[in-house]
């Protein structure tokens, strides 16, 4: 019993699957839960970081616009102004042009010219000296390009316009450098970003560097940019390597690493827990089983006292029985052959030399009779006890008429009621109902209308059973001596009797687990009961 | 509280009719002149002496003769009764028991015996040791004065 409540608590096979799977399931839910919060941070991160790159780009957008317009209306105005003034020295309009050069840094330069091959009359760049037009043949109206003095070379946007409604005064050539426009605007508004600018399938400007990570191509945006004239550019903002290292927190990624770390954390926690569980269960399993082992010893130990206690207690009945009681009829015997010796030396018996004869074979015969009590005494508490279901009102008739055959003495009426049947062993049970049976007779002889009668009942685990007689009875006070070894209560020599009997009966009662007792009065009769438990309990 | 006559008396309780048979011709053998009452069991002498609901005269022997094993009230129970009561406390009480037994013996003194004899089965004079006793306890020893010899 000890060993497999121990070995359930320990290995308990059932259990050995969900030890694992718990903190596996852990793991798993907290890695999942851990890169799902990444993600949405970083999915968030990202949007931010495009959210503003896209208020950059408009913005970006917006001034490029309204610079390239400020350049065109600049130009405009030299046009009107030259139209309005008209003919005058060369010299004038060179300083017009040099201030309107001062103003726009990015032109390129600015020209007029009104003859038909395009020669230009004036020309100006900015601080610099005079240069013949870039391309040849005559220039026509309009603002276009991007216009190149070499593959590769910086990219222009050319304006020309006519001084005059229909050009009678010529025309205005000039270029704005790209490049040095966008770097004017873009350094200002966009100064973090690398920025690109395509017109068309053509870049015109190029301006920092781009983070390198391909992964982080996503946050790349394009704005386009709607100038005059129906031209569009596309301008491309990434964020440059510096600004890249600022917005990409490594916020989610340490998130993400603790998550999966707290869950391993956990797992073990849980596992560690369980342990120390199933270890306190066993420590339980293993307490109740040495507390059962405990109380079974206690049992055992308070089995084996009372054992010994009887076994004691027999002792020192058998030796009263044998110091008191045995050695009477010994003593009788030793006396009167003694007085025979000295009253009767020479001369033959007389009526009361025989008289002690035969008080010296009844001393005898008693002797006799005493040591087979105290022989059926001990046998009754040593035999081992044979159970099997008993029907005890045959048994008590049958036992009755033994008696009766034995005892020589039928003048009595005998009754036995229905008996409830028990377990027990049937040839012990017989000698109670033998003794019991054997008092009744004795102690009503010589009654009128003698009767014994045998009943019997049910209550709760007990059977219990009697045996009553309308005999001389008994005083109550004296009722437990009744079943003492030896004991009688009269000292009267007219019912032949040794007093083992009663002691028997309590004995084999005993031996069954049940209890013996009587009641009785003096001359009103008396009844002996037994109880035995109805169920006799394996192995007693 | 009025008592027998009975200076001499001889109180035997003993419930074994051989034993007392005996007993009694030895003492008539031996000579000794005193009356002998006896009672066959421990309720039987208690009843005698008055320590039960008992009518008669209570008996003030000069010495109590007294088996142990006796029916219904044994014999210690009549020696604790005995010397539990004011008016027989000193009454001498020699126990005659078959038992040699020093559990027996000691329990005796214990509760009060003067003398305990074990039964003899002498050859030649059976029951002699009890007139010899009686002999003892009423010719040579001097009992304790009666309160009411004193007054």
């Amino acid at each position: 019993m000890y060993n497999r409540a121990v070995q359930n608590a320990v290995t308990g096979r059932r259990r050995a699957w969900p030890d694992v799977w718990l903190p596996i399931l852990i793991v798993v839910l907290g890695w999942a839960a851990s890169a799902g919060t990444w993600w949405l941070l970083v999915t968030e991160r990202r949007q931010t970081i495009l959210e503003s790159t896209q208020t950059i780009a408009g913005e970006s957008s917006h001034q490029v616009v309204r610079e390239v317009e400020a350049y065109l209306l600049a130009l405009r105005d030299l046009a009107e102004l030259w139209e309005l003034v008209g003919r005058r020295p060369l010299a004038h309009w060179q300083a017009d042009v040099d201030g309107v050069i001062d103003s726009f840094p990015a032109l390129d330069f600015v020209a007029w010219t009104d003859s038909p091959d395009g020669a230009p009359r004036i020309r100006s760049a900015s601080g610099q000296a005079m240069r013949s037009l870039p391309e040849p043949g005559p220039p026509q109206p309009g603002v276009d390009g991007p216009v190149r003095d070499r593959a590769g070379g910086p990219a222009f946007l050319r304006v020309v316009l006519p001084v005059g409604p229909r050009g009678e005064r010529g025309l205005l050539v000039s270029r704005i450098d790209l490049d040095s426009l966008l770097h004017q605007v873009l350094d200002d508004v966009a100064r973090s970003y690398a920025v690109r600018a395509f017109w068309g399938d053509e870049q015109i400007f190029s301006r920092g560097e781009a983070s390198a990570d391909a992964w982080q191509a996503w946050w790349r945006v394009e704005q386009t940019a709607a100038l005059p004239h129906g031209i569009v550019w596309r301008l491309r903002h990434r964020p440059t390597p510096p600004l890249a290292a600022t917005l990409l927190t490594p916020v989610p990624h340490y998130l993400l690493a603790s998550g999966l770390v707290l869950s391993l954390l956990l797992a073990a926690l849980v596992h560690q827990l369980r342990v120390t569980v199933r270890q306190s269960r066993f420590l339980a399993a293993t307490n109740r089983a040495l507390e059962e082992r405990g109380g079974e010893l206690e049992r055992r130990v308070a089995e084996r006292t009372r054992d010994l206690e009887e076994a004691l207690n027999e002792l020192r009945a058998f030796t009263q029985a044998i110091s008191h009681d045995l050695r009477s009829p010994l003593g009788a015997v030793l006396n009167f052959t003694s007085i025979l010796e000295e009253d009767y030396p020479h001369r033959p018996l007389d009526m009361e030399g025989l008289e002690m004869l035969a008080r010296i074979r009844r001393s005898a015969s008693r002797a006799t009779a005493l040591l087979s009590g105290l022989l059926r005494h001990s046998r009754a508490g040593r035999v081992t006890l044979s159970i099997s279901p008993i029907e005890m009102r045959s048994l008590a008739t049958e036992i009755f008429a033994q008696v009766v055959a034995a005892e020589g003495d039928d003048d009595v009426e005998f009754l036995a009621e229905e008996l409830p049947p028990v377990e027990g062993d049937r040839s012990l049970l017989g000698d109670v109902f033998a003794n019991l049976l054997t008092n009744a007779l004795k102690y009503s002889r010589g009654r009128e209308k003698r009767r014994i009668t045998v009943r019997g009942s049910v209550q709760g685990d007990e059977c219990i059973y009697e045996v009553a007689d309308n005999g001389r009875g008994f005083d109550p006070r004296f009722e437990r001596k009744l079943f003492g070894m030896f004991e009688r209560l009269d000292p009267d020599d007219d019912v032949e009797g040794t007093g083992a009997g009663l002691a028997i009966v309590d004995r084999i009662v005993r031996r069954h687990g049940g209890r013996v007792w009587a009641e009785g009065r003096p001359d009103e009769g008396a009844r002996f009961c037994f109880a035995l438990p109805r169920k006799q309990e394996a192995g007693s | 509280m009025t008592t027998v006559a009975d200076g001499r008396a001889i109180l035997l309780v003993e419930d074994d009719r051989d034993e007392l048979d005996v007993a009694l011709r030895a003492i008539r053998r031996a000579g000794v002149d005193a009356p002998v009452e006896v009672a066959r069991d421990g309720q039987a002498a208690l009843e005698l002496l008055g320590l039960e609901d008992g009518d008669a005269a209570p008996l003030r022997p000069r010495v109590v003769f007294l088996d142990l094993k006796l029916p219904r009230v044994d014999g210690w129970e009549v020696l604790r009764r005995l010397r539990a009561d004011p008016e027989t406390a000193e009454i001498p009480v020699v126990v005659i028991s078959s038992s040699d037994e020093l559990e027996d013996i000691r329990r005796s003194y214990a509760l009060g015996a003067n003398s305990f004899l074990v039964k003899r089965f002498d050859r030649g004079a059976p029951g002699r040791y009890v007139a010899e006793a009686a002999h003892y306890w009423l010719d040579l020893n001097c009992p304790p004065p009666r309160e009411e010899g004193m007054q």
